[in-house]
């Protein structure tokens, strides 16, 4: 027998779907991080193609729910932000990717 | 589109972004060229210049790609993939380095073994890195390469070295549009430029 909270989430699982990831920019940044260590601004900015405002609007929204952490760090004298995603980030991701492949895999051909 | 699918499409993008500066073409043309000119010339001043497109390609990523592209650490799947190209080359110098010892001490291989060995080597190598890094100028610059050496080989020179600067100097004219094109769509980032005020413009 299922409990409440199992029944909601067959019966609704995009409702349960992370927000933060979900936004279309966002998961590509995501997306990005989660294949590399970490990456600076400049590099993120190419990748991506987003402008410095809307990248620099979500990583500061990825920052706030704790999935990115921005590292200073100096290369020769220059100070230098490197950013990763962090573990609490991560565990997001892989659980965004299994409840989408839930949903999309319920669906009808 | 699944996501493990969008996983390796995101690896292969992060992997090709480091590709679109056209040093490779014009480290492997750079050192085709001059392999070739040192053949025909056998003056051995050529073989250095062959050897100053390490140079080349170092000083490229430093100065030309690193302030444009930014910088990234790969993570472990990309990690693996470099290394397993880094191990390959390794090999190869290696082999290399035992088949000049054997000359080197007079006990000299073969031609019959040896020709067909380095020819089968060094397009193995191309061919390999082409795959692991999914990098697909790659194989035909090993083809490239391979063809003119077994020409080399069979023909022998002045053909086979012919053969080789003009395969070279195709390669670099790739890599050298490749890096106009990259110069072009990834300007460095002015001073006071918001991605430099937030301290991410390398020197």
């Amino acid at each position: 027998m299922s409990t409440p909270e199992e029944r909601s989430e067959e019966l609704h699982p995009l409702a349960d779907i992370d927000q933060v990831i979900h936004a279309p920019a966002r998961l590509m940044v995501v997306t990005y991080l989660y294949v590399v260590e970490s990456a600076d601004f400049v590099f993120l900015m190419r990748l991506t193609g987003l402008t410095w405002g809307n990248l620099s609007s979500h990583l500061g929204k990825l920052e706030k729910e704790g999935y990115i952490e921005i590292q200073k760090e100096f290369v020769g004298k220059k100070p230098h932000t490197m950013i990763r995603l962090t573990d609490r980030g991560r565990a997001a991701f892989r659980e965004y990717k299994r409840r989408m492949q839930q949903v999309l895999g319920e669906l009808p051909e | 589109m699944t996501t493990n699918m969008g996983l390796k499409e995101a690896g292969r993008r992060v992997l090709h972004l480091t590709f679109q500066d056209g040093l490779w073409d014009i480290f492997i043309g750079w050192l085709m060229l001059f392999g070739g000119i040192r053949s025909l010339t056998d003056n051995p001043w050529f073989s250095l210049a062959a050897l100053g497109s390490v140079l080349l390609y170092m000083g490229g990523k430093l100065l030309i790609t690193a302030p444009r592209l930014g910088r990234v650490k790969f993570g472990p799947a990309l990690r693996a993939r470099i290394g397993v190209a880094r191990l390959v080359i390794a090999i190869a110098v290696l082999g290399t380095v035992f088949l000049l010892a054997l000359v080197l001490s007079g006990q000299r291989p073969s031609a019959k073994v040896a020709g067909p060995l380095m020819v089968l080597g060094t397009t193995a190598v191309f061919l390999l890195i082409a795959y692991v890094w999914d990098f697909r100028r790659l194989y035909v610059y090993g083809l490239l390469m391979g063809i003119s050496m077994t020409l080399e080989e069979t023909v022998g020179d002045p053909i086979g070295a012919i053969v080789q600067c003009v395969f070279g100097g195709i390669a670099l004219l790739v890599g050298l549009v490749v890096l106009v094109r990259f110069l072009h769509d990834y300007p460095t980032p002015v001073e006071g430029s918001p991605a430099e005020e937030a301290g991410d413009v390398n020197p």
